[in-house]
């Protein structure tokens, strides 16, 4: 490239975006905080567990120690963290309330349609695959640890509880397929939507979703590829129907706000 | 020599990495039988002067091993009903402990009692190697267990065990594979795929029954491993 080029010297963005490895807006102390955020919504944080201190957590994730204070104080005015000084303080995570009745529509509301489609798609190419490859790859005592796995996840009670063992079926599948790919992008996919998914799941979602978990299980043993893969999808696609659904509902409380078209 | 015998040969080299590994392991399956053979109540902090020696295993033996450490049969320690003290290298070289939930309770529970590495050696009192798996509780790498019982007088009270990346081993075994025709696939006693010369099966890939000639066994140490012929 010349120097007399529109684009000027430098990188294209969608190479900057590349060797970055992201698709998420913003810098590094928000994609960290987005990150953290996400962890202490699903649980993966526990509501009042305490943090590591800065510069042990900075090194943990590979950060600069001043990053990881900007995206503490971001997550500080988010109310997802709250700092106590003195001998017995430091930074502790705070889980928002499931039953807050605006955290569902405000964190809904960060989501449009199209992203919402755009999540589905992903998911289904990666857990779609996943079970298609376990079908053909997986071992007995991996298909016994996917049933075992599915055990706990039918006896979870909390919604807490549910979310933890479901994102660890999934990533168990991915791991079954022989995938570290997989099974990185599932860990990833969690933890950047997987609050979303269990929004409003009712005792019947659970129970429906065990019960296509126990499908999958099924048609993994057995070898039936294709059938697990179209389980997999079917099942990415109820989740994307119930949030769709959800997401149109916000719209209408917009329109009682706002009032009709003119 | 012949294809078979010349088979057998990398077969051999490849039986030789996993003794010298084992090898490796003798002390720190020592240095830790030691510790529970003196004191009448151990305590996870009671383990950390094994550090040094699983640090100098993670060192001497960089090329193959990614992991090494110790793990506890559950209810051996005062303090902790399960507990590793389970280092990985990282990319910068240093090592990094291992932190797994070991709350049974929990949904997310490293259940490692029940996991081949663990569950075949303290079952058998043998030295086992298992895998190829993906590893996603550390590394996430598609990686082999090799771990070692360690016993006290009779009692067997955990395993000495360490990782290798099944990207490691293919370094070491292709460059000898290749040089031989037919191609040839290692795979695990459950025909699981470790490493391969024929570009239709890859690592993870699992071989039906029937399809290519077996030529040679493995020895003791990577029990049923076989190396097949694939026209």
């Amino acid at each position: 490239m010349t120097s007399d080029s529109p684009l000027g010297v430098g990188l294209t963005t969608a190479t900057a975006r590349a060797i970055l490895g992201s698709s998420e807006r913003g810098g590094r102390a928000e994609q960290i905080a987005a990150r953290l955020g996400q962890a202490i919504r699903l649980g993966l944080i526990l509501d009042g567990e305490q943090l590591p201190p800065e510069a042990q957590l900075a090194e943990q994730l590979g950060i600069a120690t001043v990053t990881l204070r900007e995206a503490l104080a971001t997550l500080r005015e988010q109310g997802l963290v709250a700092t106590r000084r003195g001998r017995s303080g430091g930074t502790f995570a705070r889980a928002p309330l499931d039953d807050e009745p605006d955290a569902l529509p405000r964190r809904l509301r960060e989501f449009s349609t199209q992203d919402i489609r755009e999540l589905s798609d992903h998911r289904s190419a990666i857990s779609g695959m996943a079970a298609f490859l376990a079908a053909e790859r997986a071992l007995p005592n991996e298909i016994g640890g996917l049933q075992a796995q599915l055990d706990r996840l039918r006896a979870a009670k909390s919604l807490s509880e549910r979310r933890r063992a479901d994102t660890q079926f999934t990533i168990e599948v991915a791991a079954a397929a022989q995938s570290s790919r997989l099974t990185q992008q599932e860990v990833l996919l969690r933890a950047e939507v997987g609050d979303l998914l269990w929004l409003q799941r009712t005792d019947a979602d659970h129970e429906e979703s065990v019960e296509s978990r126990s499908q999958l299980i099924e048609a993994i043993r057995s070898r039936k590829a294709e059938q697990a893969r179209e389980l997999a999808e079917l099942h990415v696609a109820t989740d994307t129907r119930r949030l769709l659904a959800l997401r149109l509902d916000c719209y209408d409380d917009l329109l009682e706000r706002q009032g009709p078209w003119p | 020599m012949t294809p078979v015998s010349a088979a057998r040969a990398v077969l051999a080299d490849i039986t030789g990495e996993f003794e010298r590994i084992y090898t490796a392991l003798e002390p720190l399956s020592a240095a830790f039988a030691a510790i529970i053979e003196k004191r009448p109540r151990v305590n996870r902090e009671d383990l950390a002067p094994l550090r040094p020696s699983i640090f100098a295993m993670l060192a001497d033996h960089r090329d193959l091993v990614a992991g090494a450490g110790l793990i506890t049969a559950p209810g051996l320690l005062a303090d902790s009903v399960y507990w590793l003290e389970w280092w990985w290298t990282r990319a910068s070289g240093t090592p990094e402990a291992l932190r797994v939930n070991l709350d049974p309770a929990a949904p997310d529970f490293f259940d490692y009692a029940s996991d081949d590495w663990y569950a075949a050696p303290m079952q058998t009192g043998l030295p086992h190697v298992s895998g190829p798996y993906v590893d996603y509780a550390c590394t996430n790498q598609y990686a082999l267990t090799v771990s070692v019982p360690v016993r006290v007088h009779d009692q067997l009270v955990g395993v000495a065990a360490s990782d290798v990346l099944v990207a490691s081993l293919e370094q070491r075994i292709l460059p000898a594979l290749r040089r031989l025709d037919p191609p040839l696939v290692l795979v695990n006693a459950a025909g699981r795929v470790v490493v391969s010369s024929a570009p239709d099966y890859a690592p993870g890939h699992l071989m039906t029954r029937g399809v290519g000639e077996p030529i040679a066994l493995s020895g003791a140490r990577t029990i049923g491993w076989r190396l097949l012929a694939v026209a």
